[in-house]
């Protein structure tokens, strides 16, 4: 049978680089087939991504390409992607980077424009597509009122608008949590099926992702490491290779700390934005040296919570209290040594151009002297492993080094208590380990509170969990072994139950 | 069938990729944006939607015609070409009123203008250069904008006599010279702010 | 930016209205008289109404724009030092050592009065046209004015990033405020327009990129000539309004010649006379 995706020794260098991104790759892909690619960060699943898709050389045209890519029996390096017989469409990393339209029809019908097709033409594909994803009633809606969840839905129609053969997801619920994840992951599954599309997927959350795809290819390094779709059971091979095996769970047991004071304490807090409830009547406290998970929905009010706690908005009613002193009684540059915030998006918590002065920003802004600069930078670049980046530009590091330039630069600054928003989106599985590695080290100096929509990290990480539900405190209790039969547990609902129910 | 397959788009913007011409619509959007940001802090007042909209459109013009003639003249002292075009856009469609008010706010467009030069194509390659180009705009489309503005609105010239107690040609000439002090700041900041991102990505 | 404005969609087509409003600029900048400047403004009222646009819009709108008008109104009145040619009325307020005597002029007055009320019409017109017309018709209407559609595309792209870009600056503010920069305030602000100005460019950077690619695997400037999904079309109320346009073409055609003219305040003196009795 005639594949209809022929990668034939494949090797793609970006410019100016000696080590080629993608090497040799040989790789047939069949009608029908849906697909995983997994790897470690690094190993290359973006640019195959790029390259599959069309996008390298069509968008991105700087590089060298070796090999050929066929798709059906037209060469996609001379072809673009929607002039193909058997369209790709491509959906990429994060969904609100792509959309650029007013209202959802519009966005939708940019690609059929394209193509030149007639208005009526354009109109059937456009109700089509949003059918197709389950949002017919949202033609008329500005894409700023929808959800993250909703606005992947938009990217995969907009491209579907082109009935392709066959769909590119690049990591589609690296930032979506993990209930909308599995909608969308359903979705993908149903729309290969009756409309026959040929799916190919990159993703670190390999456990959800594999149970729609048939077949599992790892990469490392520009080549392909395997090709079988048991892989993700053989635990040692994945260890090597930095993936998360199917059945392994990131649990371990955690001391709670006992008889520690009061380090935290928010009463009655509310707050609310454009007339908006945000949140209401919150109130909780956190002991020093604890270690306090923060679960709950997209649109809960965590983040806002985590602001709020930081002293970076200020609340419309009730108190936080930090060490005794109400937060709004210290000037910044005190509060900065009691708590800190790390945003969900290293590339978020990045304000300079070279790795250094990030680090030393805090410091610089204190106006301390350069020895003690020095001193201050050699200490923590050594502690988070990042001395040979010291130089590099901010963002010509990798993903998960910039994750840690963040989190030193927040460091510097010595603040008891750390809050991270999300900090597991886009890692992968090494990363994850590692992070909970460091997380365990510093709570025994720092005071933490994660929030994450990931119950079986935050059960790695931390001994009491509170859960928010639509702006209220719907549960306040110590973890319990609460990661081990989490398979079906994603709803705060159900979270709620399996805490009570230990 | 698809009738295009290699088909080389010629016109105008097939110099740029779509890379660039997106990049120029944020920056007008961070130009607004950023204003948007003062106002609702220090006035309160929200852009009126039309202001947002008839404004972008003819910046967008004026800023991508000068975009456009930069790289169909490539370098040098030809750089007031390119600011007369833009200045020569801004007076015909939309007169500028508060142009003393503009003045100061018009270090943000070049700023962005010159940064964008350096980073999508190492063009100017000094600060010294950057600046000098971008106060050239001061001395030849501030004089050219000022005339329209008291052509099509008479009363601004006594306004203006109040303001400073100046006769008109007088005013031109001190816009001028603001104007190439601010220009060349503008110049000076895009570069470097250029050089900075290069240094970043 | 206020998205959630309710668009009333008049049934008119916005190319239609685009013409009429401009021909609207031409016929008032032709004319000098106050009383029907000010009888145009009350016409771009009932326009107002007619286009049932909501009343908090209204009111903040013209909120936003009264304390300009009113300075530009006192200032010009009072201080005006173009002395009028027939001295019609003088009210003395002052008389200063060096500056002389500073008074309203009944003339000037009136002219300033002119200039206002052309200055709210025009900015009414622009308001009412733009709340009238759906955003995302945008597109669809430069298209048809043989607009570039690279030029029309990038105009959305703007559009629609100022919020995003709003946001972004707000992050940005957060992680300087966790780094110790005092950030409200005025000075506050100035600082970090200094500070985050160069990252918030970084990001929109990599946005570009992500976008761009975006763009590029839906076809964007792969056709000569891409399509309109919307088709618009013109129906008898279109008509009517360019008829109308035309003729306030053809009358400020007619004032700028000479061939019709209105002596200057001679029917805002029989306005005034009325009203004086």
């Amino acid at each position: 049978m005639n594949s209809l995706i022929d990668v034939e020794n494949f090797s793609y260098w970006y410019s100016n680089t000696k080590k080629p991104a993608l090497k040799d790759l040989n790789l047939k892909i069949n009608k029908g087939e849906r697909i995983l690619i997994v790897g470690p960060s690094g190993c290359g699943k973006s640019t195959l991504i790029l390259c599959i898709s069309g996008l390298i050389p069509h968008s991105y045209s700087i590089g060298k390409i070796k090999g050929n890519i066929t798709v059906g029996s037209e060469n996609l390096q001379s072809t673009p992607p929607y002039h193909l017989k058997n369209k790709v469409g491509v959906v990429l990393q994060n969904p609100s980077a792509q959309l650029f339209a007013l209202k959802v029809k519009d966005e939708i019908a940019f690609g059929p424009q394209n193509l030149g097709l007639p208005p009526d033409e354009i109109k059937q594909r456009v109700y089509f597509a949003l059918e197709a994803v389950g949002m017919e009633k949202f033609a008329e809606k500005p894409l700023t009122e929808l959800s993250m969840g909703q606005q992947q839905r938009i990217c995969i129609a907009s491209m579907l608008a082109f009935r392709p053969a066959i769909m590119v997801f690049d990591e589609p619920t690296s930032n979506i949590d993990l209930k909308t994840s599995r909608k969308i992951l359903e979705l993908i599954d149903q729309i290969s099926n009756s409309h026959n599309i040929t799916v190919i997927i990159t993703e670190h959350r390999t456990k959800e992702v594999s149970k729609i795809t048939e077949r599992v290819i790892v990469l490392n390094n520009g080549e392909i490491a395997a090709d079988d779709p048991q892989i993700l059971k053989d635990i040692t091979f994945c260890n090597k290779y930095g993936i998360q095996p199917i059945g392994v769970s990131l649990y371990r047991s955690l001391k709670a700390i006992k008889n520690s004071p009061r380090t935290l304490e928010v009463n009655n807090l509310s707050f609310s934005y454009d007339g908006n409830t945000v949140l209401t009547n919150v109130s909780f406290s956190i002991f020093e040296k604890e270690s306090v998970g923060i679960m709950g929905d997209n649109g809960s009010g965590k983040t806002t919570l985590a602001l709020l706690l930081a002293g970076i908005l200020k609340p419309k009613e009730g108190t936080i209290v930090i060490d005794g002193k109400p937060i709004e009684k210290y000037k910044r540059k005190e509060t900065i040594r009691k708590i800190g915030l790390l945003l969900q998006n290293p590339d978020d918590n990045i304000l300079t151009t070279k790795v250094s002065n990030e680090i030393l920003y805090a410091p610089w802004i204190q106006r301390l002297s350069d020895d003690e600069k020095a001193i201050i930078l050699r200490d923590i670049l050594d502690k988070m492993d990042l001395i040979e980046h010291r130089n590099k530009g901010s963002f010509k590091i990798s993903y998960g080094e910039r994750e840690r330039v963040a989190l030193s630069a927040l460091l510097v600054s010595k603040p008891k208590i750390l809050i991270f928003d999300e900090p597991t989106t886009g890692q992968d599985y090494k990363h994850k380990r590692l992070f909970i590695n460091l997380a365990q080290k510093l709570n025994e100096t720092h005071t933490l509170i994660t929030i994450s929509h990931d119950l079986e990290f935050l059960s790695a990480i931390s001994t009491r969990t509170l859960v928010l539900d639509n702006g209220k405190i719907t549960a306040n209790q110590v973890n319990q072994n609460t990661a081990q039969n989490d398979s079906k547990r994603v709803t705060t609902e159900s979270v709620l139950h399996s805490l009570v129910e230990n | 069938m698809s009738e295009m397959e290699t088909e080389q788009e010629k016109g105008f913007f097939s110099r740029f990729a779509t890379f660039d011409l997106v990049l120029i619509a944020i920056f007008i959007g961070i130009w607004y944006g950023v204003q948007q940001i003062w106002f609702i802090g220090i006035a309160a007042i929200p852009a009126p939607v039309s202001w947002i909209f008839s404004i972008i459109l003819y910046e967008l013009l004026a800023l991508t015609l000068v975009m456009l003639a930069a790289t169909v003249i490539k370098k040098g002292g030809t750089v007031f070409l390119i600011f007369f075009l833009h200045g020569l856009l801004e007076v015909v469609i939309f007169p500028n009123i508060f142009s003393v008010i503009g003045l100061v706010s018009d270090i943000m467009p070049g700023v962005l203008i010159e940064a964008f030069f350096y980073i999508t194509g190492g063009y100017p390659n000094s600060s010294l250069k950057s600046g000098i180009g971008a106060c050239l705009r001061a001395i030849v489309f501030y004089p050219f904008q000022l005339l329209m503005i008291a052509i099509t609105y008479p009363e601004y010239v006594e306004i203006v006599s109040f303001f400073y107690g100046l006769p008109y040609g007088l005013y031109i000439v001190l816009s001028v010279v603001i104007g190439v002090v601010f220009g060349f700041i503008a110049g000076i900041l895009g570069y470097r702010i250029g050089l900075k991102v290069k240094e970043a990505i | 930016m206020k998205e959630d404005l309710n668009y009333t969609t008049s049934g008119l087509d916005p190319r239609v209205k685009l013409i009429a409003s401009f021909s609207f600029l031409m016929l008032i900048t032709t004319i000098h008289d106050a009383f029907i400047l000010f009888l145009s403004f009350i016409a771009v009222l009932c326009a107002w109404i007619l286009a049932k646009l909501p009343v908090k819009t209204v009111v903040s709108f013209f909120k936003g724009i009264s304390l300009l008008l009113a300075f530009m109104f006192i200032s010009s009145t009072i201080f005006s030092r173009v002395m009028p040619k027939e001295q019609l009325m003088f009210i003395e307020i002052i008389n200063l050592p060096v500056f002389g005597v500073i008074g309203i002029y009944e003339e000037v007055l009136l002219a300033t009065i002119a200039f206002s009320f052309r200055t709210l019409s025009l900015v009414s017109v622009a308001l009412l046209v733009a709340l009238t017309t759906e955003p995302s018709k945008t597109v669809t209407v430069l298209r048809k004015l043989r607009f570039p559609y690279e030029l029309t595309i990038m105009v959305v792209i703007a559009i629609r990033f100022i919020p995003l870009i709003v946001d972004q600056w707000k992050k940005l503010t957060a992680v300087a405020k966790v780094r110790g920069v005092e950030t409200d305030g005025i000075r506050g602000r100035i600082k970090s327009i200094r500070r985050l100005f160069t990252p918030l460019i970084i990001h929109s950077i990599r946005r570009s990129a992500q976008l761009a690619y975006s763009l590029d695997a839906r076809g964007f400037r792969s056709a000569k000539n891409p399509t309109t999904m919307e088709v618009l079309h013109l129906k008898r109320s279109d008509f009517l309004l360019l008829i109308f346009a035309g003729a306030q073409i053809a009358l400020s055609v007619l004032i700028v010649l000479g061939v019709v003219s209105f002596q200057n305040f001679s029917i805002t003196q029989w306005a005034l006379n009325s009203i004086k009795f």
